[in-house]
């Protein structure tokens, strides 16, 4: 890499983290500790560095929000849940093998968000079914129903926040996150 | 499937209820292209609202993989269970009882009329 290169990529970095950093630093402070913000934001910003320095980067905005809140996370996972994790695991480890208690927690996590379905109101549940099982269009789904497409995205966007509520409340890796923050 | 990464963890409500309409909007397919712009500018104002959107896509596209739902609702099913509520829609909707007997109940009016000035 040339000099005028480096000189640069220095400057397009300048630039990306004089508009990201406020931004990044105010939102990951919903979910880390000051010390550990400063750590996630110096990696993520060596991450687009070296992909830069590989070939440009469409959005830069999006990749380095994308990045942060990926580090943010698995950095949560690993402080907060991980000796409780593990804790838990060592007895089932003992019996079961990886395989199959990965295709359990498959089989948990689509039956949470399965129950999750089931339990929406009436006609808020045949939206969404029409909608992702029978891959039926709004329009399709406003004539069988005779409802505006107003009123079935209003719907969707209902049966949305309940499943999310839903697995929120149901989702025991999260629970255990939560009680310790 | 690990639901942890697509729950919006630690965002607050507002944004991802925001987030959820944007994706039912777009999932609908037929923004305006001014709409288009207040979604593009909406997601890049904020990584939480780039996050909540990411996440929730995630979420929505594996409603789809639920093969023990389809089993649930068949298309038949479905029409047994949405039929009540046509049915109560449509008797909202339909004319009073008593309306069907206005043509006849005019016309002998029509007839009395006549006759009396015929008297």
């Amino acid at each position: 890499m040339s000099h005028t290169d480096e000189m640069n990529l220095q400057r397009q970095l300048k630039q990306l983290m004089k508009e990201t950093k406020p931004p990044l630093i105010n939102a990951l402070s919903r979910m880390l500790p000051r010390y550990d913000i400063d750590d996630v934001l110096q990696e993520t910003y060596l991450i687009w560095y070296q992909k830069q320095q590989e070939g440009p980067i469409q959005h830069s905005k999006a990749f380095v929000f994308r990045v942060a809140r990926n580090l943010a996370i698995s950095r949560l996972r690993n402080t907060k849940v991980q000796v409780a994790y593990q804790q838990d695991c060592a007895l089932h480890d003992m019996y079961i093998d990886t395989s199959m208690s990965s295709t359990l927690a498959k089989n948990q996590n689509q039956q949470l968000l399965t129950n999750a379905i089931s339990s929406l109101p009436s006609l808020c549940k045949q939206v969404f079914i029409l909608r992702k099982l029978h891959g039926k269009s709004h329009q399709e789904i406003s004539h069988i129903f005779g409802i505006s497409i107003k009123t079935i995205e209003n719907h969707i966007t209902k049966g949305m926040h309940h499943c999310r509520q839903h697995i929120t409340r149901h989702s025991t890796t999260k629970q255990k996150a939560n009680n310790e923050l | 499937m690990n639901f942890d990464e697509w729950v919006c963890y630690g965002i607050p409500e507002h944004i991802s209820h925001d987030a959820t309409m944007w994706l039912a909007k777009l999932d609908g397919d037929s923004l305006s292209v001014d709409e288009k712009i207040d979604f593009y500018t909406w997601l890049a104002d904020d990584p939480q609202h780039q996050w909540a959107f990411e996440e929730l896509s995630e979420l929505w596209a594996k409603t789809a993989l639920l093969d023990n739902l389809q089993n649930e609702y068949k298309p038949l099913q479905l029409v047994n269970a949405i039929a009540p509520e046509l049915i109560s829609t449509l008797e909202e909707f339909a004319p009073p009882p008593y309306q069907s007997y206005l043509p006849f109940l005019s016309l002998c009016l029509v007839t009395i009329g006549l006759l009396a000035s015929y008297l």
